[in-house]
């Protein structure tokens, strides 16, 4: 069957059968480079998107669930102000993300650095539970979303 | 690969006609359960999808002097801020079920209708007299949570019947024991939860119940009677008397492993002991 859903900011139209997952139709019909998840159980975290702004697993849902609603991915936010400050944050004093974890990851900071008020650090904890790696410990995830969401503030504040 | 129909009603009537007219449907709300249980890439279900996200009877929270209700659609991280999940153990009850992303789909309707056993919310639900609001085509009615356990504590889900809405009597709780024992409580785990609620009026206690549920659900009526209306503190002979009927009922289940769970409700019932109102 024929289905709408906003990708990205974007109108997409795709075809659906019910055995999909919205994992597959994201990454093979709509050529989204940053889902890779293969767990198939939301263990992993490689496969997160928003889902009406919210974190969900794609590998979890039926393709068929993303009509009518807003999805967004890693690369939605690639080229915003955000994104650069938070990975810079993110990698500082020669911190790595590794490859496989890098998007949900950012995708989650996002998701943090966006939000109001400003998040707790269990808050924050909670969030990046959603994503099951250990190239960055819980505590540098959260001084870099918080660092982030301080320079963000300033800069704001700035006339 | 067997292909099936999918269905976007948007009305509770829309997706009543639907179940009057389609056979073999299934409905789904969030598809945490499909997802997680089916790990092979391709997904499977009956000819007939029905979902019913968009149907906003479904997905709304109503609360009153007396009740909260809400929609079966509801997902679990829309309750994290209403009663009963305002408690702080019952809040990290519910904070111990996946992750938030899990959170973000798996609907309370889900979590109460999993056909294999009684998931991580249903002990507190069951000890708070939660009721559940079911429709067919042609009528609605309201059975307390019980309803979905059969005489021996195993799940029983009639089919036809579509959970609409969860009621919750609001009262307060002045006693909250929550402990999870076991394993795993989804999809196959051996796991079961421990829930006791109590409140305490005037020195006595005017309300108690203790409910276990995993693979079976257990309650016993006759040991929390003995409880209801006895003084707080309560005194050691009812004390005493209740672990011995909570042993010998245990036991007669030749279900429930008593030596790990005694001693679980006679910390519950400590817990009230301890309690100051």
């Amino acid at each position: 069957m024929n289905i709408e859903f906003t990708l990205n900011g974007s109108v997409q139209k795709v075809t659906i059968t019910s055995v999909e997952r919205a994992l597959d139709v994201l990454a093979r019909q709509c050529g989204i480079k940053s889902l890779s998840g293969t767990c198939f159980e939301g263990q992993c975290g490689n496969c997160l998107v928003l889902f009406d702004g919210k974190p969900v697993y794609s590998c979890l849902m039926p393709a068929f669930m993303l009509r009518d609603h807003r999805i967004e991915t890693t690369e939605y936010f690639t080229k915003t102000r955000e994104y650069s400050l938070l990975y810079s944050e993110l990698t500082k004093e020669g911190r790595s993300l590794c490859s496989s974890c890098h998007s949900g990851i950012m995708l989650m900071g996002m998701v943090l650095v966006r939000s109001a008020p400003t998040p707790t650090r269990d808050e924050i904890f909670r969030t990046l539970s959603n994503v099951h790696c250990d190239s960055i410990s819980p505590d540098d995830f959260a001084d870099a979303v918080l660092k982030t969401i301080q320079h963000l503030t300033t800069a704001r504040k700035i006339p | 690969m067997n292909l099936s129909e999918i269905h976007y009603p948007r009305t509770l009537q829309e997706l009543m006609l639907l179940l009057e007219r389609e056979r073999n449907v299934q409905i789904v709300a969030g598809g945490t359960t499909f997802g997680c249980i089916q790990t092979s890439r391709y997904l499977s279900f009956e000819p007939s999808i029905v979902y019913v996200h968009h149907i906003p009877e479904l997905r709304s929270i109503h609360k009153t002097e007396r009740m909260i209700s809400f929609g079966a659609a509801c997902t679990l991280n829309e309750l994290e801020h209403v009663y009963p999940f305002e408690h702080e153990q019952a809040k990290n009850l519910l904070h111990a079920i996946g992750t938030p992303a899990v959170r973000n789909i798996a609907t309370i309707g889900g979590h109460l209708m999993y056909e294999r056993r009684f998931l991580s919310l249903w002990a507190l639900l069951a000890c708070l007299d939660a009721e559940l609001e079911f429709r067919t085509a042609s009528k609605a009615s309201t059975k307390n949570i019980w309803y979905l356990a059969d005489e021996t504590g195993l799940p029983l889900l009639e089919p036809g019947r579509l959970l609409t809405r969860i009621r919750i009597p609001l009262q307060s709780i002045d006693h909250l024991f929550i402990q999870r024992i076991g394993g795993s409580v989804f999809p196959y785990g051996d796991g079961a939860c421990l829930v006791s609620a109590a409140t305490i009026d005037r020195r006595t206690i005017s309300n108690f119940k203790l409910v276990i549920a995993g693979a079976r659900a257990y309650r016993n009526y006759d040991a929390e009677q003995r409880i209801i209306a006895a003084p707080h503190p309560l005194p050691a002979r009812i004390m005493q008397t209740v672990m011995r009927m909570y042993a010998e009922s245990l036991r007669k289940t030749n279900f429930w492993n008593v030596e790990v769970l005694l001693p679980l409700i006679s910390e519950a019932l400590e817990g009230i002991q301890r309690s100051t109102v």
